[in-house]
């Protein structure tokens, strides 16, 4: 068998759209200057966002608060995914890790939600650069398997711990506990606001590193990683960097969710919730800012909405997947991007 | 001919700057794949401002050579060396950082990024140099661009998608990379592949005029750009080095002429004896 660095680079590393099937060539470049039209989309977003909770009934609001914290894990996993161009089935681990990495420390070493939220961020960056560093080793088919594998250990971690963990079953994170500046967590409004500051920090953020050099090397990765190490990159550790990120960011939404919804168990590890991102990123748009909250908005009012129509909801979502797939290959932000705002960031 | 002035040219400049360091220096170089030997024991030394082209019938080892020195691969046994310094254990960023810019033999360009930007992404790298805390200010990357895009003749296509220029015209694309970096050794892989004659007529010149700047290995199957352009030429065989000298020595050179020239002249064909150039 040959050592891994002469395996052959004929494995198509396909970009994101092209896991949906978009033909290569059609696509548009990335935009070459995010100028202040970027910035006013994104604040725009943002304003939007802040509206909603005015305007929307508190059934959409609530739910639009777990959107936001869910669109942090779909931006994170846009990091590498969308940008740099690795498909990852693990990333569950790095949202376990924050969910974890606070629940616990609530739970069983009284930290309060501050301290805990500052530990989940480390514990997820360090089990991203620990995990990131050793699949990074691969590349394609293997990188995908790696990754699910790295997850499903973490599954099963969380299961066999489950004198801490309650395992399946899980735990509540107590009311008493989720406070932060003295403002209550379960408290609807805060809730709401507290996601929204969350969501708007990773989206600024994002939209910033995406366009900066960094960002673009990303890119250049993803497109031509040869060309990319042959203009001077050090594409290996570029690729760790951004699965640090990622991992990081995907933690941050981790912790967030269980400080914010005060549940913590197994299901948030499983393989489910690696797949869950993959999905709302590739609907939303992969390697867009805004895909990431597009796709998952978009994805839990479908199942929402499907849901109430019949118990085979499941089938009604899988219809509308692969209608999207067949006429939105790039996803709606992406598709967006190609018709009608090539700059998009 | 272009080719008698040329040799004039460089039997001059090539013997003085023999006792500086050379830019590139190869020593034993080897590789070998699973018990083929590809490149045996090639010693080249390129000193600086020389125009280097390395020729030799396909299969002879030239594109593995190049790996080598850029450091897509690993030598079997020899070294690299660049400006004095081994750099045999650096990985290929790591070369190209120290000033190396390379082109493919088949072109590799980013193909769904405008022409602009692939030329960004090797001024940015550039800048920043060895120095990982250095950025290039936008500004600085934009005149670096334009002025590589205008050297290669490419200024009207900023905004196109690399993939949609011709493919000669992805070919400059790729020369305009290398030259943003501002290389001392620029290393191109049959650059002139599926260039219009007029655009390598524009190639010759443009590599005349870079000598004047950089270093630069050619590996070439165009005879006449070879002819028009080496200062010096090393000829591969089978994976050894066969011959070095001037283009007007090696034209001379009988081993050469078996070796090479009798059997796979200028233009790609089946196998017509022609032994003398226009």
């Amino acid at each position: 068998m040959p050592a891994l660095d002469e395996w052959p680079d004929e494995w198509p590393d396909k970009r994101p759209d092209e896991w949906l099937g978009a033909r290569s060539g059609e696509r548009p470049g990335e935009p070459a200057v995010n100028g202040a039209r970027g910035w006013l989309l994104h604040l725009g977003v943002l304003g939007v966002l802040v509206l909603a909770w005015f305007v929307l009934p508190p059934y959409h609001t609530g739910n639009l608060a777990r959107i936001l914290v869910l669109s942090v894990y779909a931006a994170g996993f846009n990091i590498v995914f969308g940008y740099t161009g690795l498909l990852s089935l693990g990333h569950a681990l790095f949202f376990a890790a924050g969910l974890y990495g606070l629940g616990l420390s609530i739970q069983h070493a009284g930290l309060g939600a501050l301290p805990a939220f500052g530990l989940a961020l480390g514990f997820s960056a360090l089990v991203a650069a620990v995990t990131g560093y050793l699949a990074l080793r691969t590349r394609g088919v293997a990188f995908m398997i790696v990754t699910l594998m790295f997850a499903q250990t973490g599954y099963l971690v969380v299961l066999y711990a489950a004198r801490w963990t309650r395992g399946d079953e899980g735990f509540v994170i107590a009311r008493g506990a989720r406070s932060l500046f003295g403002l209550d967590l379960a408290d609807e409004r805060t809730r709401y606001f507290a996601a929204l500051i969350l969501f708007a920090i990773v989206f600024l953020g994002l939209a910033a590193i995406v366009t900066s050099g960094f960002g673009r090397a990303l890119v250049a990765i993803r497109e031509n990683e040869e060309r990319a190490r042959l203009l001077g990159y050090d594409v290996q550790r570029i690729k760790w960097l951004a699965v640090i990120l990622s991992g990081t960011v995907s933690g941050a939404a981790g912790a967030a969710y269980a400080l914010l919804f005060g549940y913590a168990g197994a299901t948030f590890a499983s393989v489910q919730y690696s797949i869950l991102p993959l999905l709302w990123v590739l609907l939303g748009g992969a390697g867009t800012t805004i895909g990431p909250l597009i796709g998952t908005v978009f994805m839990f009012y479908l199942v929402d909405f499907a849901s109430e129509i019949t118990d085979a909801y499941l089938l009604l979502v899988g219809l509308a997947l692969i209608g999207l797939t067949l006429f939105l290959p790039r996803g709606i932000a992406g598709e967006l991007r190609r018709r009608a705002l090539p700059w998009l960031p | 001919m272009a080719v008698a002035t040329g040799t004039i040219g460089t039997t001059g400049t090539a013997t003085e700057p023999r006792t500086a360091t050379p830019v590139l220096e190869t020593r034993g170089l080897s590789k070998s794949f699973g018990g083929v030997d590809a490149v045996i024991d090639v010693d080249i030394s390129v000193p600086e401002h020389e125009v280097r082209a390395l020729i030799g019938p396909n299969g002879a080892g030239k594109s593995t050579f190049t790996g080598l020195v850029v450091g897509r691969m690993e030598p079997t046994r020899g070294s690299v060396r660049f400006d004095g310094r081994d750099i045999t254990a650096l990985a290929a960023h790591e070369r190209i950082r120290l000033g190396i810019a390379y082109t493919f033999q088949i072109t590799s360009v980013f193909a769904e990024l405008d022409v602009r930007e692939n030329v960004a992404l090797a001024v940015r790298r550039a800048v920043a140099g060895l120095n990982l805390g250095r950025r290039a200010r936008p500004r600085q990357v934009r005149q670096r661009v334009d002025e590589a895009l205008e050297r290669v003749g490419l200024q009207a296509r900023t905004a196109t998608l690399a993939g949609d220029l011709a493919y000669g015209h992805q070919r400059l694309l790729e020369i305009a990379m290398g030259l943003a970096q501002a290389p001392r050794l620029f290393i191109m892989d049959e650059p002139t592949q599926g260039l219009a004659p007029d655009e390598t007529e524009r190639f010759v010149a443009l590599v005349r005029e870079l000598s004047a700047s950089t270093t630069i290995l050619l590996i070439e199957h165009n005879m006449p750009v070879v002819m028009a352009c080496a200062d010096r030429i090393s000829v591969l065989e089978a994976g050894r080095l066969l011959a070095e000298g001037t283009p007007a020595e090696i034209r001379a050179n009988e081993a050469v002429q078996a070796a090479y020239l009798g059997r796979e002249v200028p233009v790609d064909g089946p196998d017509v004896g022609a032994g003398g150039s226009p």
